[in-house]
């Protein structure tokens, strides 16, 4: 029984990780046509875009097309060029030129994406994102 | 039977054993699944009950702290956040993850959170927040009713209550608690895997009765089978037991039979005998007569010898008489027994037979060491040694042996004839005892040995051998002394 538990724990856990690989492949390769997709990323994001066979991910802004910033703030000024992507609601508020974000709360996922900034960097949401951007 | 007796009472008892055990089971489980239930509901609703009350306290206490527009209030004052949240984060525990009010945007189907229980992870002051089943929550608004939903984030199962705040009969904000339905969903999933074990439990059972039925059929039709085989042997061995019986009838009958055709070809020998005998008696007569018959004639009959010729003629004529009762007696009956020695038994046998065998120019033997008195049937053992001593003059005459001679042995309880006629062929030794074995073609019965082992063996209790020595056949009867 206990194991049972257990199983269903890992297995969800598993799940999360996977969850939230499938959400960045949905919402940055619906809006990012080359593939791989070359994105710079730091923190944990790193790990789970890595798995993915979508993304190439490298050590800086030069080469990417997008960044993904993680919990780390001190980054984005390196970043000045490129869409940014926030994984933190405190990052998408502070990064100026973060044209989405994706981030959980209260155990719910939240997608967010700025008009002002995909205009900027001339990026187009798929229809079933666009229910996403905010007002 | 008493084991099919025991059989019958094993059976029913685990039948009926089994049966109820399956419909004691198949009760256990409904009542089980009753009981279930009822459990899952009332800790729901206890559940619920609780959450009603703190949220109805918040809601009222909310309200008496914002005079003016919930929001309005909560934007004006920070301090009346912060005192506001502080009360949301005291009913915080690990099963009331989350504590918050929300409040939807106008015009939008979107809400943005207004105060926030958490400490780590805390959402901001008009957050923009995007929950699960939105129509649950636009619900809420419209019908000004506390309701709760479950739903399976993708970490575990959870239920979302929301309690709204009215101000002015008008919808301000909605308090959310998500309460944490693991310890639920534990026990749920324990429910089940109980019955999910009663139901595995219950297919055992019905297993095990339809292997006992399948058992009991087979038994019964395996003990069937074995009562009409047990029938039918009894029957074979009554039917067997017949014909033993009558073949042993039939063989006594053929004993009987045989043991006369033997005694029969004795007696023609026998006559061969007496001939032997009076041969030389029956000459001496007719010698006598006839120089009776001269003298007379001659005239030279004087009285003297002719009493002495008369005398021999008696005396000859009664030595014929004396060998005539002899033979009687040798065939005589006697179905009783008689003390004996082996050298009466030598003697009287050779007062029989042995002018015939001397004749053959066989030399008889006798060297009798034994002084045993033996009660038996002396008759029937005379028999015995004449055939003993037929069928070495037989063999010795056949192959016309030079100095042929036949030797009677008596030592203690054995008496052994021996002749040096050249012995039994190995290959026939083993069958000579049996009726109607003869190597002898034309006037063999094959019945002498076989007549004298059933009288030695059958009749007096003893034994009868053979052996080969360097010089011929040995045979060795032995008697049993009393
Ligand atoms: N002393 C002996 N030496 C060699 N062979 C013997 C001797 N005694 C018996 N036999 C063998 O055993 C056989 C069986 O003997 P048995 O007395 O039973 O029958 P038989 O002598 O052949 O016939 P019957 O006794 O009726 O004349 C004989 O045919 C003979 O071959
Ligand atoms: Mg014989």
């Amino acid at each position: 029984m206990k194991f049972l538990f257990l199983l269903l724990t890992l297995f969800v856990s598993l799940y999360a990780d996977v969850y939230t690989q499938k959400l960045y492949e949905t919402v940055l390769g619906s809006i990012f046509k080359e593939r791989p997709i070359v994105v710079f990323a730091t923190g944990d994001v790193k790990a789970t875009l890595q798995n993915s066979k979508m993304f190439d991910v490298v050590g800086n802004c030069k080469n990417a097309v997008v960044a993904v910033i993680g919990n780390d703030t001190s980054l984005e000024q390196r970043c000045k060029n490129i869409p940014i992507f926030a994984t933190t609601h405190r990052n998408y508020m502070r990064i100026l030129n973060a044209f989405g974000a994706f981030y959980w709360r209260k155990g719910r996922p939240q997608i967010h994406f700025r008009e002002g900034e995909l205009k900027m960097f001339h990026l187009h949401l798929s229809h079933d994102l666009q229910r996403f951007i905010d007002e | 039977m008493n084991n099919n007796v025991f059989f019958k009472k094993s059976f029913y008892i685990t039948y009926v054993t089994v049966i109820v055990l399956i419909v004691g089971a198949f009760y256990i489980f409904k009542i089980f699944d009753k009981t279930s239930s009822d459990i899952e509901r009332l800790t729901l609703q206890s559940n619920i009950e609780y959450i009603n009350n703190i949220t109805n306290n918040l809601a009222n206490l909310i309200n008496k702290k914002t005079d003016m527009q919930l929001v309005n209030s909560l934007k004006i004052s920070k301090v009346l956040r912060r005192s506001l949240e502080e009360n949301l984060g005291m009913f915080r525990t690990k099963r009331y993850k989350y504590i918050y009010v929300v409040q939807k945007l106008p015009n939008t189907e979107k809400f943005c959170f207004l105060l926030d229980g958490a400490k780590k992870d805390k959402s901001g002051f008009l957050e923009i927040f995007q929950p699960f089943n939105i129509q649950e929550w636009l619900e809420v608004y419209k019908t000004k009713k506390p309701r709760y939903f479950k739903h399976r984030n993708i970490k575990s199962l959870w239920l979302t209550y929301l309690k709204p705040i009215v101000q002015h009969n008008k919808v301000v904000g909605i308090i959310a608690i998500d309460f944490s339905l693991n310890e639920y969903n534990y026990m749920h999933n324990t429910l089940d895997d109980l019955s999910f074990s009663i139901k595995i439990f219950m297919s055992l059972l019905l297993f095990v009765f339809i292997v006992v039925l399948i058992f009991v059929f087979i038994d019964k039709k395996r003990v069937y089978l074995l009562k009409k085989q047990a029938k039918e042997i009894q029957n074979f061995n009554i039917t067997l037991q017949k014909k033993i019986d009558e073949e042993v009838i039939k063989n006594r009958e053929k004993d009987k039979q045989i043991l006369e055709q033997s005694r029969l070809a004795q007696m023609g020998e026998m006559i061969g005998m007496i001939a032997h005998q009076w041969r030389q008696p029956i000459n001496a007569i007719s010698a006598a007569s006839i120089t009776i018959n001269m003298r007379a004639q001659m005239d030279t009959l004087d009285p003297k010898s002719t009493i002495e010729l008369a005398d021999k003629i008696g005396e000859l004529t009664q030595h014929l008489s004396k060998t005539i009762d002899d033979f009687r007696n040798f065939f005589k009956d006697t179905k009783e027994k008689q003390d004996m020695t082996y050298d009466e038994l030598v003697i009287s046998t050779l007062d029989i037979v042995g002018v015939s065998v001397q004749n053959k120019n066989i030399t008889i033997i006798t060297d009798i060491q034994s002084d045993i008195v033996f009660c038996t049937y002396v008759n029937e053992l005379k028999q015995v040694l004449l055939n003993l001593i037929k069928n070495a003059e037989d063999v010795l005459e056949e192959k016309k042996i030079k100095n042929a001679f036949i030797k009677i042995e008596a030592v203690e309880n054995r008496l052994i004839v021996r002749d040096n006629g050249g012995g039994i062929p190995e290959d026939i030794i083993q069958k000579i005892f049996n009726p109607y074995f003869s190597t002898k073609t034309l006037n063999g019965t094959g019945l002498g040995l076989y007549m004298s082992k059933t009288i030695v063996e059958n009749h007096c209790g003893g034994t009868i051998s053979v052996t080969n020595d360097a010089e011929g056949a040995v045979f060795c009867v032995v008697l049993p002394s009393t």
